[in-house]
């Protein structure tokens, strides 16, 4: 079947080659969005893709219908959700971090619906937007899957840069704000002459110390603490109403939680500012709003839940063993820096999550990269034996190249 | 060295599938001084287990007792021994000796047991999982039971050393039977080369000369046995007991594919898979009715599922004459052995229909008129000769042994 | 004119016959996965169309389950039945459906014919069908033995020395060997997939099944796993360690102790098939050797037969003549008749067209 694989590549190679250029070149904004939701969809159509739609949140859902009744699997790359002022074009990490999964993960249907691969169940391809930090996307789009189906999933796979290992999981990943509003008192940094921006610098001082400290876990990494922004109000700390607000990414493992994180952040400014006079400190997790261009409003929340998924769940241990017999040398790996549906997809729902992709999450220093058609064509291959395994119909004992 | 120039009595253990044979044997002489077998133990038939226990030749005590497994029964019988060598100062044994099944790569001479040796056994375990828990099982009860008498192994496998390599060698790839010592092995060793030299005997002739197809049928495993020159040239057993012949709840050959298939739909793991192979197919699995062939022709010639089941077994046994005949260029000697080749004239008659054309031609009365002993059942114009002989791999195993200690 | 089409999952072979000429020039291989997407079938074929009327189209198609007893026509009914099959061949049902449709759409009111080559062994009696497995297993209406190589073998039969008792050895990609008596089957080696019966190149032919526990037990593979080797690493290549064809690879033979060991365990394997032939016969009149690679392998067909001169087979000497289709390799003497069927796969489907045809 490797072979029938591999031949079936080499004759999608030249429209393969067409699609990846356009999808990786786009440079997505706003005003383009549309555009680019169509250049996906009319691909899916093109390769045969017996139904494709775009619902109101913007996901891309193509169905490769199997020929029995057996479970499902789902395929997942992302997008991402450009809002007013940001544009994302396909070069650097940006190509690795997105368009590669969009681009492998659209072929790989099309691969095997043209090749005739027997599944029992369905292929399901998404194309899911995504917030800056947030899976509004992959929210609706489960909050909308009809229930019955729901249960016929057998996994889901993160089309993902993995540098073709299998991953299990990530950290977690939250903004969060720290929102200090008060009337600071007079000998506050006195005879210093500072202003509003100054009264941040204890916080920032103490929550660097904090990033210096931070929890790690042996499989996921080491948590992180960024400060994004910051920003104020009001020129004069000892006046009326003065507000400052700093503004944190941070990245957790299993054991701490965005609750728990809320609350030592609110200790240590509560701890920093308390002796001043009616001074107010609230955490929060940070909150975009998106609109899509079909109308649909939400107000995400930028959270993304840690998760992991066992080693030896059957779905883990037949997707490696595919990638095996194939010949791709895949070991179990975990992403480090980046994070993923799979937070809402198991961490959430609890639907076995694997991920596997081109490229590596992170860009080397000092490297131009971009992926060849080799490297996507790769992981076309791998992500097709995974599909395979897990819900093709078998063909013992018959070698394929010779009937 | 102590045993030189002395007689030495060999408590003989012969453990089948379904049964276990144990005889005390006065070597050099092969004198029988005790002989039982405790049969139908371990595994579903139409009746209950029973004993049959002889002493220095005279009438055996049979009798039917409940045991529900071999280690119950060796229990039983060394009871038995206990009993009779109370009453009689000549029954007595110096040493055990134990048939082992499939040693693998790790043993093929006779060995004495020590820890090391049981050490390794244990790594052969999976490599017939019915029977070599069975004889380990019972080694172990052994060496516990009496840490002070040596004791022996004589293997299944060592006959069948001599297979040329093309007839060993699987068509598998070589980087895997390399790295996991995947080759044909062959069993019932013992059996074979034991038939074949009284077969030698009784045509007084010399193995050397001779091509022998020799036909070991019993009620737990059977196999067919090319043999040139005295030489095993090939067994229709395999790596492990399961390959060749349809046996009483064994498959034997089988299209692979259709394991694969069933094992996927059905979920089954490899545990599973192999109990219905071993223990679930072959004769019971078709007929549905027992594993044992004799109960399936008492009780009708009109029934048409009885009667495929029948006609499969034979065309098996069939299938591998025919082979080895082209092997040997037809064979001098055809042997029939073990319980269902020696008592059941149906089966060599259902065999031998049909291969005049290999030089096989079968006295249909003289075949029906047997009785016991080793005894012609060829016509005068065949030209290999019909055997039927019983077996007798406990003297076969005393005679191993002997060979051993007289050094 | 009569159009043969050979339908594989890679290549689709296609060949045109017309009464009185035999074979016409105008053949031709597609790949298969091409006919699917591109218009080039309709383009052949409307070639084909007007260089001579089509009076039918017979495809070879690999498998016919218990549904294809005998070929058939491409009716109605005809999609429904194949569609069966689909959890026996997941990848080859569906394609070669629509493949025939693509045909179809090209060439209307013209009769298709379907032959199989599982159906001459549909025929075999109950007890060489069955495996020896739990009933409930076995008479699972998709557990059989199915046998495989049935035009070849089906000819071999009737046309060489037909009622008569013969044994058809067939070379192709699969061996494949046939004991026959009446024009019936009684045997074959081949029987679910190639995981039984005679070694191919990359396939293992027979094994024993405690290897399989054995590794899944103690080594832990998987079934895909074990299967994969048993049929995309074994075989010719599993033990030659060569990726070659057949007639490259024997040139090696005598010279590489591997390659030499592979010949070695296929010749044992036909023995072991020929010897269950003449068991479940009774006796032999006739060998019939045919198929692809019969001019590859001559001098293993050679060592082979010339090893059965007990029997009564006396061969002719190397060189074997050549110029007909069934040529006999006996002497006039031998008691056992051997011939050499090199009738191609396409001309007896022609031939057995014509005969629906009439």
């Amino acid at each position: 079947m490797y072979k029938l694989i591999k031949r079936k590549l080499q004759g999608l190679n030249r429209d393969f080659g067409v699609f990846s250029k356009k999808v990786s070149e786009f440079n997505l904004t706003r005003n383009t969005e549309h555009k680019f939701k169509n250049i996906l969809k009319e691909a899916m159509k093109g390769l045969g893709y017996d139904s494709v739609k775009v619902d109101p949140a913007g996901n891309i859902i193509g169905k490769v219908s199997g020929l029995g009744k057996g479970e499902d699997l789902i395929l997942i790359s992302h997008t991402n959700f450009p809002d007013k002022e940001s544009s994302f074009s396909g070069t650097g990490q940006q190509l690795i971090n997105s368009r590669a999964g969009i681009i492998s993960s659209i072929y790989t249907g099309g691969l095997i619906k043209s090749a005739m691969i027997p599944m029992n169940g369905d292929l399901i391809v998404c194309c899911v937007p995504r917030g800056e930090c947030s899976d509004f996307g992959i929210k609706y789009l489960f909050d909308n899957y009809p229930k019955r189906s729901l249960k016929r999933i057998k996994g889901i796979l993160l089309c993902e840069p993995t540098n073709f290992n299998l991953c299990l999981g990530h950290k977690g990943r939250i903004e969060y704000e720290i929102i200090v509003k008060g009337k600071f008192g007079n000998y506050f940094l006195e005879n210093k002459g500072i202003n509003i921006l100054g009264t941040m610098f204890p916080l920032i001082n103490e929550l660097e110390k904090v990033s210096k400290n931070l929890p790690s876990d042996c499989a996921l990494g080491n948590s992180t603490l960024k400060i994004k922004d910051v920003s104020y109000s009001g020129y004069n700390p000892a006046e009326a109403f003065n507000e400052f607000k700093v503004v944190v990414d941070r990245s957790f493992v299993p054991e701490e939680n965005a609750k728990k994180i809320l609350n030592k952040a609110k200790t240590i400014a509560k701890n920093l500012y308390q002796g001043q006079v009616s001074v107010n400190i609230n955490t929060a997790i940070a909150k975009e709003k998106i609109k899509t261009d079909s109308g649909f409003e939400v107000i995400s929340r930028k959270e993304f839940m840690p998760w992991r998924i066992e080693s030896n769940n059957p779905f883990v241990i037949n997707s490696l063993e595919s990638l095996k017999v194939g010949k791709l040398n895949s070991a179990i790996g975990y992403w480090k820096d980046i994070v993923t549906e799979g937070s809402y997809t198991f961490g959430q729902l609890g639907i076995p999550t694997i991920g596997f992709g081109a490229g590596c999450e992170t860009l080397l220093k000092d490297k131009q990269v971009s992926l060849s058609m080799a490297e996507l064509e790769k992981a076309v291959y791998g992500q097709t034996l995974i599909a395979y395994r897990n819900i093709g119909m078998p063909a013992f004992g018959w070698n394929l190249d010779e009937i | 060295m102590r045993f030189k120039n002395k007689t030495i009595d060999i408590l003989v253990f012969n453990c089948g599938s379904s049964s276990l044979k144990y005889k005390i044997i006065r070597m050099p002489s092969g004198k029988e001084l005790l002989w039982g077998e405790v049969e139908r133990v371990g595994i579903k038939t139409q009746k209950t287990p029973l004993v049959t226990h002889s002493v220095l030749g005279q009438k055996p005590r049979i009798f039917e007792i409940n045991l529900v497994d071999h280690q119950s029964a060796f229990v039983k019988i060394m009871e038995l021994i206990k009993g009779d060598s109370k009453r009689n100062k000549d029954i007595k044994f110096d040493v055990f000796a134990h048939r082992y099944v499939h040693p693998g790569n790790f043993f093929s001479k006779t060995t004495k047991v020590k820890k090391v040796v049981l050490r390794k056994l244990k790594d052969t375990l999976p490599l017939a999982p019915i029977h070599n828990l069975i004889s380990y099982n019972l080694i172990k009860l052994c060496s516990e039971r009496f840490p002070n008498i040596f004791q022996y192994l004589v293997f299944d496998t060592a006959f069948h050393s001599t297979i040329p390599k093309e007839l060993f060698t699987y068509g598998i790839s070589r980087r895997v039977s390399k790295r996991y010592g995947l080759r044909k092995f062959g069993f019932h060793g013992i059996s074979h080369k034991y038939v074949m030299q009284e077969a030698c005997k009784f045509l007084k002739t010399s193995a050397k000369k001779q091509k022998i197809i020799s036909c070991h049928l019993g009620t737990g495993g059977s196999s067919v046995s090319a043999i040139e020159g005295g030489k095993s040239i090939n067994n229709s057993m395999g790596f492990t007991p399961l390959e060749g012949l349809i046996m009483n709840t064994r498959s034997g050959d089988i299209d692979l594919g259709v394991v694969f298939y069933i094992m996927f739909k059905e979920k089954f793991s490899a545990e599973m898979a192999e109990v219905i192979l071993n223990k679930k197919s072959g004769i019971l699995g078709i007929s549905e009715f027992s594993s044992d062939l004799r109960d399936l022709i008492k009780n009708t010639s009109k029934n048409k599922r009885k009667k495929m089941t029948f006609d499969m077994y034979v065309n098996r046994v069939k299938k591998y004459i025919g082979f080895y005949s082209l092997l040997l260029k037809k064979a001098d000697i055809l042997i029939f052995t073990d319980s269902i080749g020696v008592n059941v004239p149906l089966v060599r008659e259902g065999v031998c229909r049909g291969l005049d054309f290999l030089g096989i031609k079968l006295d249909k009365i003289k075949n029906n008129n047997y009785l016991k002993g080793i005894k012609d059942v060829s016509t005068a114009d065949s030209q290999a000769k019909i055997l039927i002989i019983p077996t007798d791999e406990e003297i076969m195993i005393a005679r191993e042994v002997y060979k051993v200690l007289e050094k | 004119m009569i159009v043969v089409v050979s339908l594989s999952l890679k290549q689709t072979e296609i060949w045109t016959f017309k009464q009185g000429l035999g074979l016409l020039p105008q053949s031709f291989t597609l790949d298969t996965q091409d006919i699917l997407i591109s218009k080039n079938l309709d383009f052949y074929l409307k070639k084909l169309k007007k260089k001579n009327t089509i009076k039918a189209i017979s495809f070879r198609v690999l498998f016919g389950g218990d549904y294809f007893k005998k070929p058939c026509l491409v009716d109605k009914n005809f999609y429904q039945k194949f569609r069966k099959l689909l959890s026996l061949y997941p990848f080859y049902v569906p394609l070669a459906e629509k493949v025939i449709k693509s045909f179809r759409a090209s060439i209307a009111k013209v009769p298709f014919f379907v032959f199989f080559e599982t159906s001459f062994f549909s025929n075999l009696p109950q007890e060489a069908k069955r495996y020896s497995l739990p009933y409930k297993y076995s008479s699972n209406s998709n557990i059989r033995r199915w046998g495989f190589g049935g035009i070849y073998h089906e000819f071999n039969a009737k046309e060489v020395l037909s009622g008569a008792k013969v044994i058809s050895i067939v070379l192709d990609r699969q061996t494949t060997i046939s004991s026959v008596y009446k024009n019936k089957p009684l045997s074959t080696s081949l029987g679910y997939t190639p995981l039984e019966g005679v070694m191919g190149k990359t396939s293992c032919g027979d094994l024993d099944p405690g290897i399989i526990f054995y590794l899944m037990k103690k080594h832990k593979f998987s079934i895909h796993q074990i299967d994969d080797v048993l049929k995309n690493q074994s075989g010719f290549l599993g033990v030659s360690g060569y990726d070659l064809d057949l007639f490259q690879l024997y040139k090696l033979y005598g010279k590489d102790s591997n390659v030499t060991l592979s010949f070695d365990i296929y010749k044992t394997q036909i023995f072991k098939y020929i010897g269950e032939g003449i068991s479940m016969l009774g006796g032999l009149d006739c060998i019939v050797v045919s198929g692809p690679h019969l001019s590859a392998l001559l001098p293993i067909v050679y060592a082979i037969l010339k090893t059965i001169y007990f029997l009564g087979l006396s061969l002719k000497n190397l060189p074997w003549p050549n110029n007909e289709n069934v040529s006999e390799i006996s002497n006039k003497d031998s008691k056992i008749k051997a011939y050499l069927n090199h009738t191609p796969l396409e001309e007896i489907i022609y031939y057995n067209t014509k005969k629906y045809l009439a």
